[in-house]
């Protein structure tokens, strides 16, 4: 601790409780961490190992129920439909975000302020209320129902696709967009737009300057903003709750069900460890790759 | 010339369709908020009842749902404060001190971002669904505020880091020191009032995100003390759209006044983190 200005033997003399101020400087760390430690353990470490123990407690063998997450065809179907969903949503969600990162990040738009202001908001809402942002959208009586309906002269309960696949992944772009759009927003921002310019004014197409120039520098980003989409859509729940409870199985909504129907705490234990470990296991997969956080 | 002019065409047909792109984005984005907005205040598509703008879903839908938005105010102060409390102090050590596992938990401080909330609402329940270590948290408003704090703190703890690190805060501590203050005067007189304005925004955030945390409330709350989200989700199964539409419009106001807010003490923007969907 030699940065310590008490430390340095110049000022020992000023400091005739060196010893007790080290003492203390040596505990400071883990005092002021101790509250988020305690905190985590208590209502992090404590439920996660309780789940860990639920899932391998088992009468047939140790793994079963993990067994029969990837085995068992109800199990394996919603693990599979929900690896699909969320890399379907990221697809979307990254490609658009790239389109409307780049509409903030180079074109100097006036009220460039309130366009963030909306692309961001969403960030901020809870799942169920996109959930009802779908319903009013493309629900029985939503606005695009009503409007594709009169175009083409239809029943509007044809065009009504809230409650299904389509109103999930609808409602997952809506708050997987903003974050892909912030995250790659931050990443256009640090690439030198001279460099883009330089492409340009030696014949490159506005395509080839992004292709060879900006795609590479921001690949990062983009990875960024992949693991980030993907988690988020992966752990979605209170969207899914309300969208399609019945209809689709994500894992999620095969946690909520086996347990709080069925109260198979074996399975729906197993279920949420293999979740956690997708979820956390891109977000720390990406740290070691990219040496950077997804969230900043 | 004539390859000139045809890329010169070329390039305005691709520029013409990535601002449809970025406008059908953005319409997205707000169409379904002004729905919402346009039926709580009466309006319907089938156009017989426009004339009769009314605030009569606010008053029904806060006569029903009362408690839950004072719970929700309540709940989101508490974990504001406990946030910040438990958080700053807890994101200044693992930027200054080096210590044995500070680069563990340094990458440990996220998992609460990380981890689905539903598994942390179901292992929460499972631990404290019952009296242990002589507390009985079950269902209870403490227990709902303890989820929100963990689930926030990481917001907390990133932007304590994050401000530190943009200002040179070791040479700060440094002549503080060297001039005699004591770790705690230096704390609160040099530290504290560099990052005041990122950790107000943080704090900000953290109001935002409880007042809308749904996945991990679901699983702990009791019929007595349900939070404003969890209101909501009872509403849009049972209420009319304009009574549900009202509810979630009071609710996108109480977002958009924290976000106002939140650019009035910041010139960060919302950075890519936020809740659980």
């Amino acid at each position: 601790m030699s940065d310590h200005a008490d430390d340095h033997p110049a000022f020992a003399w000023r400091r005739p409780d060196v010893s007790w101020r080290r003492r203390l400087d040596d505990l400071l760390p883990w005092l002021l961490s101790g509250p988020l430690v305690a905190l985590y353990a208590l209502f992090l470490g404590l439920p996660l190992l309780r789940l860990v123990r639920l899932s391998l407690d088992d009468e047939a063998w140790i793994g079963a129920n993990y067994a029969a997450v990837f085995l068992d065809p109800t199990y394996r179907t919603a693990l599979v439909t929900s690896l699909a969903i969320a890399a379907l949503v990221t697809a979307v969600a990254v490609v658009l975000g790239l389109f409307m990162a780049y509409f903030i990040a180079r074109r100097d738009l006036p009220g460039e302020r309130v366009i963030v202001a909306v692309i961001s908001f969403p960030i901020s809402l809870p799942g169920i209320l996109v959930a009802w942002a779908v319903i009013v959208l493309v629900g029985r009586t939503g606005v695009l129902t009503r409007a594709a309906a009169a175009v083409t002269g239809g029943d509007p309960s044809g065009y009504s696709v809230a409650f299904g696949l389509v109103g999930l992944l609808i409602g997952y772009v809506y708050f997987t967009l903003p974050r892909t759009t912030m995250s790659l927003v931050g990443a256009i921002e640090k690439v030198d737009p001279t460099v883009e310019e330089a492409a340009r004014s030696l014949g490159a197409s506005p395509r080839q300057t992004f292709r060879h120039v900006t795609l590479p520098a921001i690949l990062p980003g983009i990875a960024s903003a992949v693991v980030l989409a993907f988690s988020v859509s992966m752990a979605a729940f209170g969207t899914a709750l309300l969208l399609a409870s019945g209809t689709v199985d994500i894992l999620p909504l095969k946690i909520y069900s086996v347990i709080l129907g069925t109260y198979d705490y074996g399975a729906g234990s197993a279920m949420a460890i293999v979740l956690t470990a997708i979820t956390v296991g891109v977000i720390y997969g990406y740290a070691r790759l990219f040496g950077g956080a997804v969230y900043e | 010339m004539s390859e000139r002019s045809r890329r010169g065409q070329s390039v305005d047909v691709g520029l013409a369709a990535f601002y449809v792109v970025c406008i059908a984005v953005l319409a997205f984005i707000l169409l379904p908020l002004l729905t919402i907005l346009f039926h709580s205040v009466g309006g319907s598509l089938s156009g017989r009842s426009l004339g009769s703008l009314t605030l009569a879903h606010y008053a029904g839908a806060l006569a029903t749902n009362l408690d839950p938005l004072l719970l929700s105010l309540q709940v989101a102060l508490l974990t504001t404060v406990v946030a910040t409390l438990v958080g700053v102090p807890a994101g200044y050590t693992l930027v200054r001190y080096d210590f044995a596992f500070v680069d563990l938990l340094r990458e440990l401080t996220v998992l609460p971002m990380a981890i689905p909330g539903i598994v942390v609402g179901i292992g929460i329940v499972r631990v404290w669904g019952v009296p242990r270590f002589g507390v009985d948290l079950a269902g209870s408003t403490a227990l709902i505020a303890c989820a929100h704090v963990l689930f926030t703190v990481p917001f907390i703890v990133q932007t304590t880091m994050s401000t530190l690190e943009s200002i040179d805060y070791r040479r700060l501590e440094e002549s503080a020191r060297a001039l005699g203050a004591g770790w705690v005067e230096t704390f609160l007189y040099v530290v504290v009032p560099n990052i005041y304005r990122g950790v107000v925004a943080g704090a900000i955030m953290v109001f935002a995100l409880s007042m809308g945390e749904f996945n991990i409330t679901f699983f702990i709350y009791a019929t007595g003390n349900a939070t404003l989200p969890i209101a909501l989700f009872g509403g849009f199964r049972t209420a009319s759209v304009g009574q549900a539409s009202a509810l979630a419009s009071l609710f996108v106001g109480i977002v958009v006044l924290s976000l106002v807010v939140f650019q009035m003490v910041s010139d960060q923007r919302i950075h890519e983190t936020g809740g659980n969907a």
